[in-house]
């Protein structure tokens, strides 16, 4: 077996980076697009006038309530009836993008949730906007707390960027399988990709765990993980 | 373009009729089969200990790491089983990977404060567990449970890239045939809220009676 | 004679609950008055309605000429001039405590990192805090020295009204000198501070007048010599009789 995984690498080891690189590339920029999305949602909510505040709730629900192929496939599929086509690769980083964002400021929700409602009176006490105070002092504590969560969510994200295999994005899986199909080396092929995505998951934790310790701040303690 | 009301209900029903049991049993099998591994593994972690947890453990991140769709390609074209067979046992264990790490928590949190009183009262260390540590431990990890249950089901739809006929693939090919996604896409995603929504509302009612009993929630 | 803050009949219910059944008191610039008063008495809920963190139902504050309950807009504006030392000291848990005096200075006041630092650290000198205690973050503080860290953040805004609400009831009776030491130097120097506090002895030594409240309404205010030893009202002899049993009890415990 480990002939063939050798065998594998020499004859398709440049496809096998390309869908690395797509697959890391999904992963962080939805991520990014996902933490950014997540942030306005989260502080949208709070400082929202009621009506916009439940159709974002009403939104979120709808994420949250359906699975990330129906939201991939929506995306890709039924959206280009009212717009333009959109290529594999943006249609699921719309949807991987949407559907982090609303999870994210779920966990930026609760996190700021736990920050004491006692510092933010303590900051507009000394004469800053309400909404400098979200910035400088709720946020900055809420995201400490969320870190953990955070993390799981890019792990998730890494893991689902597979979903892309659904829309032919020569992403890992997709990969795995078609050098499966070409060689019949099943699962040499998706062991060396399940082997990236157990790397990749590693390295993940890591460099969010080292973060983590830099910025932790006595006092403010992080949620379990799940 | 339009939304026809009446069509989108038609595809409901066509959907449901024709993928929903299947995409519940997919969900329902997968769940039991990730609670009862899941069970063995944080046993395992709890009451055994040493070397043994250190392996589960590192089972569970390695399970945690692979996507699902990975799973049920290894599963089904490594062992050779119909597709429905390979769904089932690739979500749960992976679902068993995620459960244990919860159930292992709670039971933790819950041997620390009832353990020692129970053997005080001279059960033995094996009724301690079974009649007070794992009750409890169920209980609370209800809200976990239901969670983990909505997640399954919104994993099944993975299952499309094997060919099992449940509601995601059934409103797929319907879509292909009419060469149209908007409604069938619509149409499966109102179920799949519907089942959510329900779950979470039984989940709520958990939590209210869980607090009501005295066991803060704190998830 | 110039008031620096005045509040007219504030009314304040939360619920049901009427807290706050029309106060009304007027404070000159460089005045020190203590509240006193049994829990439930509004006290807090006054303070907090002098600069607006909580809005009263009825009534007017009038700030330095200004009518600042009819102007909410700009309150974080106003409130710049106006300190406010929370019971929980409530130091922003991320900063460390030269950052949590600087935040004012440079969100608010927009001033430079430099000056910002100058005059944070002037500020954490004054109430005692030193170098060494600078970079360490609140939860590495001991009670009294958050809370006068705290002052220091206050300060630093210079504002023209210190508002305290019980600054030492969270406080160890050790630490509890070192806080009021502070808080006396600071009203010697002509700093106007409205305090809510228990400390009868702060009271008689530091303040230019007391205001005892019960019940949602101001019951009497006056000269402490006369409200502590010799109070006119009945519900002032017994409230003041018991706290003094309290207070004797606890200052002669070995």
């Amino acid at each position: 077996m480990i002939n063939e995984i050798l065998e594998l690498f020499n004859t398709y080891g440049s496809n096998i980076l390309n869908a690395f690189v797509l697959t890391l590339q999904l992963t962080l920029l939805s991520f990014v697009i996902g933490f950014c999305g997540g942030v306005f949602i989260a502080i949208l909510r709070s400082v929202a006038p009621r009506p916009i505040a439940i159709a974002i709730r009403l939104f979120v629900e709808l994420i949250r309530g359906t699975p990330m192929t129906v939201q991939l496939f929506f995306v890709y599929y039924a959206l280009p009836v009212a717009g333009p086509k959109l290529d594999p690769f943006t249609a699921s980083l719309i949807a991987l993008g949407i559907n982090s964002a609303v999870y994210q400021s779920e966990y930026l929700r609760s996190a700021m949730n736990s920050v004491p409602k006692t510092q933010w009176e303590a900051a507009i006490s000394l004469g800053l906007s309400s909404y400098r105070s979200m910035i400088y002092v709720v946020m900055p504590q809420a995201l400490r707390i969320a870190l953990p969560a955070l993390t799981n969510e890019m792990i998730y994200l890494l893991k689902f960027s597979s979903i892309a295999y659904f829309v032919t994005l020569p992403e890992l899986v997709y990969t795995a399988k078609w050098i499966g199909n070409r060689t019949y080396a099943f699962i040499e092929a998706y062991t060396i990709v399940a082997l990236f995505y157990i790397a990749m998951a590693f390295a993940i934790s890591e460099v969010m765990n080292r973060l983590g310790k830099n910025i932790a701040v006595p006092g403010i303690a992080a949620e379990g993980m799940r | 373009m339009q939304i026809n009301v009446e069509t989108l209900f038609q595809i409901l029903v066509f959907v449901v009729s024709r993928g929903l049991a299947t995409t519940i049993t997919l969900t329902v099998a997968s769940f039991f089969l990730g609670l009862g591994l899941g069970s063995v593994m944080a046993f395992l972690q709890i009451v055994v200990g040493g070397i043994v947890e250190r392996v589960v453990d590192f089972v569970t991140r390695f399970l945690r790491s692979i996507p699902p769709i990975l799973m049920l390609f290894i599963v089904f074209y490594g062992l050779n089983i119909n597709n429905i067979l390979a769904s089932i046992i690739g979500l749960g264990i992976i679902s068993a990977a995620y459960q244990s790490q919860f159930l292992r928590g709670i039971a933790e949190a819950v041997s620390a404060r009832q353990l020692e009183a129970a053997l005080s009262v001279g059960l033995s260390r094996w009724e301690a567990f079974t009649s007070v540590v794992v009750p409890q431990t169920l209980m609370m990890s209800t809200p976990a449970l239901l969670n983990e249950f909505a997640v399954l089901l919104k994993d099944s739809s993975i299952a499309y890239a094997i060919g099992v006929k449940e509601m995601f693939t059934v409103a797929v090919n319907l879509a292909n045939a009419r060469m149209e996604y908007v409604h069938p896409l619509i149409a499966v995603a109102v179920v799949y809220l519907a089942i959510c929504f329900l779950i979470s509302l039984l989940a709520t009612l958990v939590s209210e009676k869980l607090k009501h009993m005295g066991y803060g929630v704190s998830s | 004679m110039s008031y620096i803050i005045e509040a007219h009949d504030i009314h304040k219910s939360f619920g049901k609950h009427h807290v706050l059944k029309g106060v009304s008191l007027s404070v000159e610039e460089g005045e020190t008055v203590v509240i006193i008063g049994p829990s439930g008495s509004g006290k807090s809920t006054f303070l907090r309605c002098l600069n607006l963190l909580v809005t009263p139902d009825r009534g007017r504050i009038v700030f330095n000429g200004i009518d600042i309950t009819s102007n909410r807009n700009n309150i974080h504006r106003i409130r710049q001039e106006i300190g406010f030392v929370f019971q929980q000291f409530n130091l922003f848990a991320h900063l460390t405590a030269i950052e949590n005096v600087m935040l004012g200075l440079l969100k608010v006041k927009k001033l430079s990192r430099e000056e910002a630092v100058r005059r944070a650290r002037e500020a954490l000198l004054s109430v005692g805090i030193t170098e060494d205690l600078w970079n360490k973050y609140p939860a590495q503080l001991s009670g009294g020295q958050q809370q006068r860290v705290a002052i220091a953040r206050s300060l630093a805004m210079e504002p023209k009204l210190l508002l305290l609400d019980e600054p030492t009831s969270a406080l160890d009776p050790e630490l509890t000198v070192e806080v009021l030491k502070v808080l006396e130097r600071l009203s010697r120097n002509k700093m106007t501070m409205i305090v809510v506090t228990h400390e009868l002895g702060f009271a008689m030594r530091v303040a230019d007048r007391v205001v005892f409240m019960e019940d949602g309404r101001v019951v009497e205010e006056g000269p402490p010599e006369k409200i502590l030893l010799n109070p006119d009202k009945e519900r002032t002899k017994t409230f003041i009789s018991k706290l003094m049993e309290l207070y004797k009890m606890e200052r002669s415990r070995p």
